[in-house]
């Protein structure tokens, strides 16, 4: 008996000896070695923010794509199955063959490749081939905005535009996290749910997508029919400087941007509205203006005298596209005589010039949040030699982005205060200084307003129909870089802003190299004109002198009539006074028209034509004159 | 005297002695043996009561993980769904692209003058 107890006894020390040892002497090895085969490291990487436009319409997000990749030691030789993994993949052979071959731990065979590729490899169920899924960046509206967003490398880093510049901002954080995992691999969250990676911020930008779209279709055209090798094109809230659009030609698809040494690269993906300075040309005659009326060293009705064409300036010679005699400075303007500027800059002189030129922001970086932006040229007045203040005034011999150049107008577009052009939203100050006086600056619109508005400006093709425009053309000649002299080539350009007497957005169209006519009237007004139309009804701006004009005739097609409809429309254009006109019957932009152009305060509910109104018709009328309109799809409902 | 005498007379007499006799030392035994065993069968109750438990809430807690792990897996298939579709509307939003289906599709154009009238 006490043999076999002394047996248990010693086979219970044995156990107790093996649990010290395995517990305490070899513990932590033990339990680390263990935490190696349950215990996984899961890196939690975020997403990229989405970036949208001013409406909160998605221009770039991020969506989880499969990549496949292959771990060649556990492939090992499976060599019969290359074909068809390279058909899934539809990669050549000879490739695949040399990612599966090698020694390395883990080889990529393909990245972010479309769902039904990485089916067909699931499908082939090879030993070693795997996919893991990774963030990609996708742009739904394809090369809208294209130089503004930029594009993303494969690993999701931001290469160029706003995706390069607020990359951090917008890349997010990525943390580990520890659990544990189970035979399969598969993970169990003992410990709770994990808290998400710091998501990328989400960027909203200034830019208006249908403004966007307007812009850039009106460019790419009007590039088009001037033949032209490029152009850039601007809008701007001159009153905050947002940045509504911002468009160039060539363009590219930030998708598929393509690689650097394919042909053509730089130039599509290049952002010339901000890295290309160009010789301003005529558009540089409203800034000359500017300065010279805030010194009052002129006056609109000044009048100088143009030499008919031909000025001496030292050894030089200045020359006028049309020959002209005696003008008044605002036709000096108008008519865009370049030995006028001349004359006027040699009154404000070159250190008030160049003081003013500083002011405007010329020969500085306007500090837009997009990489690669240029200052322009404008040299120290200190290294101007005569000719220099002469050819400044109708803007030759200096450089300028059109940012800068739009930023410019805005200054005059806004009463005299010079803001700072920026794309994304947020709480800021856009105003850098005060660069003219508000009287200055509605004395230059007007020089402006009638450079388009007046018979023989040279901007008469920007003009519209409904609102009054205020602009400058421009033609510039481009400077050969190999011989650093003036070439054949030029830049035709209209900057200008509408409507001219409450400015609601500054548009800057730069045509490169145009094929036709080298005229900036020519080649950049009539697309200035298409996308001041467009973005004025984009942004609800009602003509001035619209509802008088639509009260005496209603424009636009005709409203279909039943013959109820007749009669309520007659009676609606019948005189009215002093009682309740009838709208029943009219179209909701019939009535709504005609409402206002009474006088009424309308308030509208349902589509289709108006079936009921309060007061009716008939009643009599009261001071307050306050319609209510029930509009109902079907006519025939209407009751007079 | 008679104070004390009274006292003496109420000196309590022991009726059970403290000890048992000598005579039944086994019976004793017996009896704590017993004891202990009792307590002993009860200790191990609880104690396998309280693996049994711990058994049991670890086996809970890998359970609770598993189904953790299915709902992120499922929050995350939902999160890519939705990103997926956030996709697709934007690209069915496009401007452009309505602006051509408005074109040709439905014969629209863009508004003349006098036909937008805005609304006060």
């Amino acid at each position: 008996m006490l043999a076999v107890a002394g047996v248990f006894a010693g086979l219970l020390a044995l156990i107790v000896l093996r649990a010290v040892d395995l517990t305490v002497l070899r513990g932590p090895e033990l339990a680390r070695l263990a935490a190696l085969q349950h215990r996984a490291r899961i890196e939690l990487t975020p997403h990229r923010g989405p970036i949208v436009d001013r409406h909160g319409e998605a221009l770039a997000l991020s969506v989880d794509v499969p990549s496949v990749y292959v771990r060649p030691r556990e492939f090992g030789r499976q060599d019969a199955r290359l074909a068809a993994l390279a058909a899934a993949l539809h990669l050549p052979l000879r490739a695949v063959r040399g990612k599966a071959a090698g020694t390395q731990g883990f080889v990529w065979l393909k990245r972010q490749v479309p769902p039904h590729e990485a089916e067909a490899v699931a499908r082939l169920g090879l030993k070693g081939v795997y996919t893991v899924r990774e963030g990609r960046r996708f742009y739904p509206h394809n090369g809208l905005a294209a130089h503004v967003l930029g594009f993303v490398g494969v690993d999701s880093q931001g290469l160029e535009g706003l995706e390069r510049r607020l990359d951090p901002v917008i890349r997010g954080q990525s943390h580990d996290i520890e659990a544990d995992r189970d035979g399969r691999r598969q993970v169990i969250f003992t410990a709770g749910v994990p808290a998400p990676p710091a998501q990328g911020s989400r960027v909203e930008l200034t830019i208006d997508a249908g403004i966007q779209d307007v812009t850039e279709r009106e460019l790419a055209a009007g590039v088009a029919a001037a033949k032209a090798a490029g152009g850039a094109a601007l809008v701007l809230d001159p009153s905050t400087g947002e940045v509504l659009a911002l468009a160039n030609v060539p363009t590219f698809d930030p998708n598929q941007p393509g690689r650097r040494h394919d042909r053509g690269w730089r130039d599509r993906v290049r952002n010339r509205a901000i890295t290309d300075p160009y010789e301003p040309g005529s558009t540089f005659k409203a800034i000359l203006a500017a300065a010279a009326i805030e010194e009052r060293v002129v006056k609109p009705t000044d009048m100088f005298f143009c030499e008919n064409g031909r000025y001496q300036v030292g050894r030089w010679r200045i020359h006028d596209a049309h020959r002209h005699g005696w003008l008044s400075f605002a036709q000096v303007i108008q008519y865009s005589s370049n030995i006028g500027a001349t004359k006027v800059a040699e009154r404000l002189g070159a250190e008030r010039y160049y003081r003013y030129l500083r002011a405007f922001g010329f020969g500085a970086r306007t500090g837009i949040e997009l990489p690669g932006e240029t200052p322009g040229i404008l040299r120290p007045v200190e290294r101007w030699a005569r000719i220099d203040l002469a050819t400044h005034s109708f803007g030759q011999g200096v450089s300028v982005t059109p940012l800068q150049m739009a930023a410019a107008f805005a200054a005059i577009a806004n009463g005299g205060l010079l803001v700072r052009p920026y794309l994304v939203r947020r709480v800021l100050t856009p105003v850098v200084r005060r660069v003219v006086s508000a009287r200055t600056a509605a004395t230059v619109t007007e020089l402006l307003r009638r450079a388009v508005e007046e018979k023989g400006g040279t901007g008469e093709k920007a003009r519209l129909d409904d609102f009054p425009v205020a602009g400058k053309t421009g033609t510039a000649q481009k400077v050969n870089l190999h011989t650093g002299t003036y070439s054949s080539k030029r830049i035709g350009s209209f900057v200008g802003f509408v409507p001219a007497d409450r400015p609601r957005v500054v548009i800057l169209v730069l045509i490169d190299e145009p094929g036709v006519s080298s005229y900036g009237g020519v080649v950049a007004a009539p697309v200035f004109r298409a996308i001041a139309g467009t973005v004025l009804k984009r942004l609800g701006v009602e003509s001035p002198a619209l509802p008088l004009r639509m009260a005496s005739a209603p424009a636009g097609p005709a409203p279909r009539k039943t013959p109820a409809l007749a009669r309520s429309a007659r009676t609606a254009a019948a005189p009215a006074e002093p009682s309740t006109p009838s709208f029943l019957g009219l179209s909701r932009r019939e009535a709504l028209t005609r409402a206002y152009a009474a006088g009424w305060d309308v308030q509208v509910s349902g589509v289709g034509y108006v079936s009921e109104q309060s007061p009716p018709p008939g009643a009599p009328l009261v001071p307050e004159r306050r319609l209510a309109l029930r509009l109902v799809p079907d006519p025939g409902t209407a009751s007079p | 005297m008679s104070r004390s005498a009274g006292a003496a007379a109420r000196v309590l007499t022991v009726r059970r002695p403290l000890a048992r006799p000598a005579a039944r030392p086994a019976r004793l035994l017996r009896a704590m043996r017993g004891w202990l065993v009792r307590r002993a069968l009860g200790l191990g109750a609880v104690l396998v009561g309280l693996c049994l438990l711990q058994v049991w809430l670890r086996l809970q807690v890998t359970h609770v993980g598993y189904e953790l792990s299915a709902a992120r897996d499922m929050q995350l298939r939902l999160e890519h769904e939705h990103r997926e579709l956030e996709v697709e509307l934007a690209t069915l939003r496009d401007p452009g692209r309505l602006g051509d289906l408005a074109r040709r599709r439905l014969g629209m154009q863009e508004p003349g003058k006098g036909q937008v009238v805005i609304l006060r």
